[in-house]
C-alpha cells in the first residue's frame, strides 16, 4: 500500500512538473488565458480520476495532451446547438476571434505569437505539439488520433501558413485550409 | 513525403531517414531558394518558442487542483519518460563499439538535438555573453562552456560549446540567428577536463562528429579572443558580410 501511495505521489509530482507545458498547450487551443486554465484544470481532474487508464511505461504527458485536446473538442462541439458533428474551426469562429486579428507587432516575438494564435485550430494544435512541445510525429499521431501522413501534411500547411503570416507571402489571404 | 513543404518540415523535425536527409541537403546546396525557406521556417520555430515560453503556475492554481502540496518537491525541468523526452534527450548513443570516422557525418543527424537546449535561457545567455573557455552554470551541477567562435560561410556568428565535461558531457555548435542561438549540432562527449574549464585540443573521438557540421557551415578560422570580446560587448552586431 505504501509503495502504491508512493507511486501515486510520483505520478502527481510528474503531473505538476508537466503543468507549465500543459497550460501553454491549453491556452493555445482555447486562445484564451482563462479558458486555457479552465481546460488545464479539467484535464488534470480527468487524468487524476482516470489515472488507472494510463499505462505505465507510456507517455503520461502525451496521454494528458490527448485528454486536453479531446475535452477541448467536446467543449466546442457542445457549443453547437444540437451537438452535431461540425467543423472545429468553424466553431472557433463562433467562440471568438480574438486571435485572428494580426496587427504589426513591435517585434518578431510579438508577431509570431499573434500569428500562431491566428492559425486555425488544426494547424495551431499540431504546431504547438511539434514546434513547442517537441513531440515526434508518432506521438502527435497518437495524441490527435490522426495518421502520420495527416500529421505531415497538416504540419507543413501550418508552417507554411505561419510563414505567410510572418513574411507576407500571402497566397489566398484568410484561407488557411 | 509528397511535397517540398512536407520534406522541409520532416527535415527540421528530425523525421527524415539518414539517406533522405543527405539527399535533401544536397538538393539544398543547389537550391538557394529552398535553403532560404528552410532557414526561415527554422527561425520561425525558434521565435515561436521564444514568444510562447512556459511559465511556473501560481500556487493558487495548484491549490485549486489539489496539487499545491507537491509543488515544492517538484524537480525542475523534470525529464519525463524515455519515450516522451524532447528528441535530443530521447536519443540514445549506440551501445558499445567505436564509431568509424566515416559515420561521423551521420552523428549529428542521429541527435535531433537542438530544441530543448536552445530553449534554455541560460544557454542563450551563455552563448551570447560568455567568453570562450569560461563555464556558465545552467542548472545544478550542469555547465555550458563556449569553446570557440567563428563566422560561417553565410556570415553568421557561430560557437562551439560544451555541455558538462568529459565523456558524459556533450559538444555542440550553435549559430546566432534572429531568434537567438540555434543549435546546429549536438554530439556526445567533449574534451573538457573536469570542472576547471580546461580544454584538451586533441579532442575525443566523438567530437570529430562536429567536423561535418563545421564543413556544412563553411566555418572560417576561430576568432581571436580580442575579436570575440569586442563582439560580445557589441551584442554580436558587427557585420562580417
Amino acid at each position: 500500500m505504501q509503495s502504491r501511495d508512493a507511486n501515486i505521489d510520483s505520478v502527481r509530482s510528474r503531473i505538476v512538473a508537466f503543468l507549465p507545458r500543459l497550460r501553454r498547450f491549453c491556452r493555445l487551443l482555447t486562445r484564451s488565458e482563462d479558458r486555457g486554465d479552465d481546460l488545464m484544470q479539467s484535464t488534470v481532474e480527468k487524468a487524476l480520476t482516470r489515472i488507472d487508464q494510463w499505462q505505465t511505461g507510456t507517455s503520461l504527458e502525451s496521454w494528458m495532451f490527448r485528454i486536453a485536446q479531446n475535452l477541448h473538442i467536446d467543449a466546442m462541439r457542445a457549443q453547437s446547438r444540437r451537438g452535431q458533428e461540425v467543423d472545429v474551426d468553424a466553431l472557433e469562429m463562433v467562440a471568438g476571434d480574438d486571435g485572428r486579428r494580426i496587427v504589426e507587432g513591435r517585434s518578431d516575438i510579438d508577431r509570431v505569437g499573434q500569428a500562431m494564435l491566428a492559425l486555425p485550430y488544426e494547424q495551431r494544435s499540431i504546431l504547438a505539439l511539434v514546434a513547442l512541445e517537441e513531440c515526434s510525429y508518432r506521438e502527435v499521431s497518437e495524441i490527435l488520433d490522426i495518421p502520420i501522413g495527416t500529421v505531415m501534411s497538416r504540419l507543413s500547411r501550418a508552417r507554411a501558413a505561419l510563414d505567410r503570416r510572418l513574411h507576407g507571402e500571402v497566397e489566398g489571404a484568410g484561407n488557411d485550409q | 513525403m509528397t511535397n517540398e513543404d512536407e520534406r522541409i518540415a520532416a527535415y527540421l523535425d528530425g523525421e527524415m531517414t539518414a539517406e533522405d536527409r543527405v539527399a535533401f541537403e544536397q538538393q539544398m546546396a543547389h537550391d538557394p531558394h529552398l535553403a532560404d525557406k528552410i532557414d526561415r521556417w527554422r527561425n520561425n520555430d525558434a521565435v515561436l518558442r521564444q514568444a510562447l515560453p512556459t511559465e511556473a503556475l501560481p500556487d493558487e492554481l495548484l491549490t485549486r487542483m489539489g496539487l499545491s502540496d507537491l509543488s515544492t518537491t517538484t524537480p525542475q525541468a523534470m525529464p519525463v519518460a524515455a519515450n516522451d523526452n524532447p528528441p535530443w534527450k530521447r536519443w540514445r548513443w549506440p551501445a558499445g563499439g567505436a564509431l568509424a570516422a566515416s559515420l561521423a557525418a551521420l552523428l549529428w543527424w542521429q541527435i535531433p538535438s537542438d530544441k530543448a537546449l536552445a530553449d534554455d535561457p541560460a544557454f542563450q545567455i551563455a552563448l551570447e555573453s560568455g567568453v570562450s573557455g569560461t563555464s556558465v552554470q545552467i542548472e545544478e551541477g550542469q555547465t555550458i562552456t563556449p569553446v570557440l567562435s567563428f563566422v560561417s560561410a553565410k556570415g553568421d556568428f557561430c560557437r562551439e560549446f560544451a555541455v558538462g565535461s568529459g565523456a558524459s558531457g556533450q559538444s555542440g555548435i550553435a549559430c546566432r540567428a534572429a531568434g537567438g542561438w540555434q543549435v546546429e549540432a549536438l554530439v556526445k562527449g567533449n574534451a573538457l577536463s573536469g570542472n576547471n574549464g580546461g580544454y584538451q585540443t586533441a579532442g575525443g573521438a566523438d567530437t570529430r562528429a562536429l567536423d561535418s557540421t563545421y564543413q556544412r557551415l563553411g566555418a572560417g578560422d576561430p576568432l581571436t579572443a580580442v575579436k570575440e570580446k569586442v563582439l560580445i560587448t557589441n551584442g554580436w552586431s558587427e557585420s562580417t558580410k
